[in-house]
């Protein structure tokens, strides 16, 4: 595994594999993919030598004389079909997932104003409007994140070290979670590889994003690792190669708990628009984040920045997914952030109650700002690939009651 | 590493050794264990490090266990009041600056002439001038108990008593008040919770948390010298905005309760997943919130300050007892049933020992057990229980009993300390009532590791007092042991020798340790006396579970003593006829536990009804408990199945935990169910004893007294039905 080496990004895409590893079914192996990224569109199942051996004298022994087909024998498949996506190996869907999100993202620093001014990490959405042969393109704001003083870095520390009391008691939660985050998600919400197949897929192209964006704000933002602060900390893991801000942790377990929940929700099945669902998706997600500081390698405000980040793409994620345009657009100001200021991820998001009427909502804080996206165009072209996912993965979701369930309010968060 | 034994000058020695030492000796390491003198992180860390360290030390704040001394006409005490004044007129400077009185001490206490043992908030000035030659006559005290320093931040300082507060608690005929003091008290578990009318788990069922660790709040309804103290209102207030999706949001409740606050470096214990004080109070107290019994067990807890129950070099555990029973006593005065002008009953649990102490009812916490269990009495006529454990450290190697004769004067005995051992080490060994002691009764000789010399010191009726100086790099003395005798004094009457040693190791520059390995202690017999029989007992100083290392445990060793049967065979757990080694298991007991009046209990094993191994036994030195414990309960859920189940720090949470900590709990829940059942039939420690002797009738194979006390009561298991089915 990537892991082992502490060569992967989070040392977590190579765990993708290990989905084929519990099946046995190989399938879901391909996931493991992800984690060399040089080994985007590998083989699916391996070719033996033997077989190939056999089948070139097998078809030695039995074609016979080569009878050329005609023109119209054969019917051309339709182009730009979905329905063309499931005959694909999920490696290679996760490539033309890949495209689609990631041709959509912008990124733009802006230096601060002089040297010792922080400057800003900016992500953007890339609106396209089709148009021959080169489309209208327009960037919407996404995330922009500023990063905290080396003040409030240094304040923050002490709570890195007081954090390690609860090594002991978190050793094997950090170690598994190393991995990916669908393993301590799957405990509440019911995925398994045979059962909800594309859920796994679903989440593991949410996680790519994740990756994706949060690995260019670290490279940008350049953060120190505790455990360049202090000789003290002596983290309890490898301490990643990337920057600290934002947690990558954070990003993909609140990207990936914000997917899932809106997931379970998309058919109106019964306790999934309870509040509660909402509640414990984003106790794993931030106790995952929690985790990272625990073990000596992130500051509290890490996993804000995170969470922040990771919520926001998850809306964002589920808007493309959906063919919504996206509306919000979020800001992180780390120099606002107060120095010994702990993470409590409710100041981020409220599982407010869907089925209780009160909608689920992304919050505001003074380092965490949201504007609207006045501007959208609501015609703005939308991913068939990523629509055709969500909608696969929310049939794994709908209830197999006999009584058709009541619709739920609407909700939107 | 050249070592000098020194005596100091007789004229001019401190009264307690083992105060002198803490205050004197073990600065360099608590100053340095605290971060003293490093508050500022833009100083450069060694300049003056020491000078800053002794500077911050001096305006330390200590609790202290005193004992009051006696008035002119030897009978009565003098009061407080008189205390403060002796420290106003102390010359050559006032010290009232360096003390402070608990500002629970209402008038009334503060002109008491009746006057035992007290509690007092104190510096160093003050302490050391107590500790003096002329302490006693100069500042009153007669004898004291320090442990190590609070935190700043915890304390209320201030010369006025508290207005008591007005806060009726109202409870029913059925109602029996639990009160737990312990550590690591996680109170918004769900077992300590009900609902309220909307189902929602919003209401708590304790009527007050004394949270010493907390930071004192002027407009808390109730307030307190050292901590915070939480009301029902006031912890119900907390809840209430915390509930999200029927969920308490437990991380934002200890939070705002100032338990698990992330931004300071103290233990939090409640932040583990296992939490002593958590599960014990699950035992004593903890009832699923929809059943019916939960109702009429209101609960008080006392949770003690971290750095006493952390640092277990000193008295630190068995310190805040003294505070927590008056706090209760004066909570539950204000308990109404109806209009009936009684109180309700009360059952306490207080699941720490220790193994130091005198083990015969005469130390100053022992004392203030038994006083302050007999004012609560005399106040009503309903129950008023405290249980006490009676310890793990059966086989702990922490006690001898030296028998001296004319055939055999002489006996040796060994102690072990263990390196990296960052907590200072005590022993004392007592001799027996004697007053006078003979000059010549007998001579204790001390041998340190390698090339440290020895030192004889004699008994009698004159202190005696020596040091070991280690040097530094550049030839600075420093402290790394002391070798003290003090004669017999009241109320204990028994001469005593304390060995005492700084921590063996530090990472950080704190100057000399002491070596680590064989202490040797020889014990010669005079002439004048005929036969003598000592007592010897270790200071505890394991780290607690949980918490960073600190303590590795000393211990007593000598060749006759068998710690198995056979090779690869079972551990011994109880002296073999015929054991003829001075180290003994026997008297292991909790040196706390020794009083009249509390109950004592010991811990066996469920599956096959025997004793736990670890759990501690008699006999003591009072005539009142020879045997040590009164019961026991189980402690064990089996021999694989080890501890048994109860909360978790986390609501839903259930976790094992061992130890006669855990037995101590069922028998209060039992005797809670005992008196609810008649709450007017008076209910103490004979009941648990009679009890036990009821379900345990005497049989072959039935512990012995020394270890079982009564017997072994049957209580059904509190929560441990699925683990062990057929409890």
């Amino acid at each position: 595994m990537a892991d082992a080496a502490n060569l992967g990004p989070e040392g977590a895409f190579g765990a993708f594999g290990a989905f084929g590893a519990f099946t046995g079914s190989g399938a879901f192996g391909a996931f493991g993919a992800f984690g060399a990224f040089g080994a985007f569109g590998a083989p699916g199942p391996a070719n033996p030598p033997l077989i190939s051996q056999a089948l070139i004298t097998n078809h030695d022994g039995i074609a016979g004389t080569w009878i050329p087909v005609a023109a119209g024998a054969v019917d051309a498949n339709a182009e730009e079909d979905t329905a063309y996506l499931e005959r694909l190996s999920p490696a290679v869907r996760a490539s033309i997932y890949a495209l689609e999100l990631g041709t959509h993202i912008g990124f733009v620093f802006e230096p601060g104003a002089d040297a010792d001014d922080q400057g800003w990490g900016r992500v953007f959405h890339l609106e396209t409007t089709l148009a021959n042969p080169v489309p209208n393109a327009k960037y919407q704001g996404l995330i922009a994140m500023r990063r905290p003083t080396q003040d409030i870095f240094a304040e923050q520390l002490t709570l890195v070290a007081n954090y390690a009391d609860l090594r002991q008691d978190r050793m094997a939660e950090i170690l598994a979670q190393l991995g990916t985050p669908t393993e301590f998600l799957r405990a509440i919400a019911y995925i398994e590889p045979s059962r909800t197949p594309y859920t796994i897929e679903l989440l593991a192209t949410a996680h790519w994003l994740a990756n994706f964006v949060e690995m260019r704000l670290k490279y940008a933002l350049g953060c120190k690792r505790p455990i360049e602060y202090s000789p003290q900390i002596q983290p309890m893991i490898w301490t990643p190669s990337h920057g600290t801000l934002p947690s990558g942790h954070a990003t993909e377990a609140f990207t990936m708990a914000r997917v899932l929940w809106l997931l379970l929700r998309a058919n109106a099945v019964k306790p999934y628009s309870k509040g509660i669902w909402g509640e414990m998706l984003m106790r794993q997600a931030a106790r995952i984040a929690i985790n990272r500081t625990v073990a000596g390698v992130h500051f509290p405000v890490d996993s804000a920045a995170g969470a922040v980040l990771g919520l926001t793409l998850g809306r964002y994620f589920v808007d493309r997914c959906t063919h919504a345009a996206p509306s919000e657009s979020w800001e992180f100001d780390g120099i606002a952030y107060p120095g010994d200021q702990d993470f409590d991820w409710r100041s981020y998001f409220h599982p407010n109650d869907p089925a209780g009427g009160t909608h689920p909502e992304q919050e505001q804080t003074a380092w965490a700002t949201k504007d609207d996206i006045g501007d959208a165009d609501a015609n703005q072209m939308m991913s068939a690939p990523l629509n055709w996912l969500w909608g696969k993965a929310a049939d794994e979701w709908k209830d197999l009651v006999t009584v058709v369930p009541a619709i739920a309010e609407d909700d939107e968060s | 590493m050249t070592y000098d034994w020194t005596e100091l000058d007789p004229e001019k020695l401190p009264r307690d050794p083992r105060t002198d030492f803490v205050l004197n000796e073990l600065e360099r390491f608590i100053a340095a264990d605290l971060g003293l003198g490093d508050e500022d992180p833009d100083s450069d860390h060694d300049v003056d490090l020491l000078a800053r360290r002794s500077t911050a030390f001096d305006k330390q704040w200590w609790m202290a266990v005193v004992s009051v001394a006696r008035s002119g006409d030897k009978i009565s005490s003098l009061t407080i009041n008189e205390l403060i004044k002796k420290a106003e007129e102390y010359q050559p400077v006032p010290l009232s600056d360096f003390l402070f009185v608990p500002r629970e001490y209402d008038e009334g206490q503060r002109t008491s002439t009746n006057l035992d043992v007290i509690t007092i908030y104190a510096q160093r000035a003050y302490l050391d001038a107590v500790n003096a030659p002329d302490g006693e006559e100069k500042l009153g005290i007669r004898s004291i108990l320090i442990s190590t320093p609070l935190e700043d931040e915890t304390l209320n300082p201030g010369a006025e008593p508290f207005a008591p507060p007005d806060l009726e608690v109202d409870v029913n005929q059925q109602t029996v008040v639990v009160a737990v003091i312990d550590h690591g008290i996680a109170i918004a578990h769900d077992l300590f919770r009900r609902r309220n009318g909307a189902g929602e788990l919003e209401l708590s069922r304790i009527d007050f948390f004394w949270d010493m660790d907390g930071a004192p709040e002027p407009a808390a309804d109730v307030q307190s010298s050292v901590g915070r103290v939480w009301t029902r209102r006031e912890i119900q207030n907390v809840l209430d905005h915390n509930i999200h999706n029927g969920l308490l949001d437990e991380a934002a409740v200890y939070r705002e309760l100032g338990l698990i606050d992330w931004r300071f470096s103290r233990f939090k214990a409640c932040a583990q997943r296992v939490s002593h004080g958590t599960h014990v109070m699950g035992l004593a107290a903890g009832y699923p919130p929809d059943e019916d019994t939960g109702e009429d067990r209101r609960i008080i807890a006392v949770q003690l300050p971290t750095r006493l129950v952390g640092n277990t070099s000193g008295n630190g555990l068995k310190l805040p007892l003294e505070q927590a029973l008056r706090f209760i006593a004066a909570r539950l005065s204000k308990y109404k049933i109806g209009r009936a002008s009684h109180l309700p009953p009360l059952v306490m649990n207080f699941s720490f020992g220790n193994f130091m102490g005198p083990h015969d009812g005469t130390g100053e916490i022992e004392r203030a057990i038994d006083k302050e269990l007999t004012d609560m009495s005399a106040a009503t006529h309903r129950a008023r229980l405290l249980l006490l454990p009676s310890g793990n450290g059966n086989l702990s190697q922490c006690h001898a009993v030296i028998n001296l004769t004319g055939a055999a004067p002489r006996e040796r005995l060994d102690w072990n300390l263990q390196p990296a051992d960052r907590s200072a080490s005590f022993l004392d060994v007592w001799l027996p009532v004697l007053n006078p002691v003979p000059n010549n009764a007998m001579r204790l000789k001390l041998k340190g590791p390698g090339s440290v010399g020895s030192i004889t010191l004699p008994a009698g009726m004159v202190p005696q007092h020596a040091v070991l100086i280690d040097t530094d790099e550049n030839g600075n003395p420093f402290v790394v042991a002391a070798l003290a005798y003090r004669p017999p004094s009241a109320p204990t009457f028994r001469g005593k020798f304390t060995v005492m040693t700084v921590p063996t190791d530090h990472p950080m520059n704190v100057g000399p340790v002491a070596p680590s390995g064989k202490w040797k202690l020889t014990f010669k017999k005079g002439a004048a006396v005929e036969d003598l029989a000592l007592n010897v007992w270790v200071q505890r100083d394991d780290t607690l579970p949980g918490f960073p290392e600190f303590g590795r445990q000393s211990y007593l060793s000598d060749a006759r003593y068998r710690r198995f049967g056979r090779p690869g065979g079972d551990v011994v757990a109880e002296d073999p006829p015929g054991h003829d080694s001075p180290v003994c298991r026997a008297g292991m007991i909790n040196g706390i536990a020794c009083g009249n009046l509390p109950a004592v209990v010991a811990g066996f094993v469920r599956s096959d009804g025997e004793m736990a191994d670890y759990s501690a036994g008699g006999p003591t030195l009072n005539g009142l408990r020879l045997a040590g414990p009164d019961a026991s309960a189980v402690s064990d859920d089996s021999v694989a199945l080890s501890g048994v189940l109860s909360a978790g720090s986390s609501s839903g949470s259930r976790v094992p935990m061992n130890g006669t900590s855990v037995a101590t709990p069922q028998v209060a829940r039992w005797a809670a169910d005992q008196i609810a059942a008649s709450p007017t039939t008076p209910f103490g420690r004979a009941k648990v004893v009679a009890a036990a002797l009821n379900d345990d009738p005497p049989s072959p194979r039935k512990p012995s007294i020394l270890r079982t006390g009564g017997g072994r009561l049957s209580i059904e298991s509190v929560f441990g039905q699925l683990r062990w089915p057929g409890q």
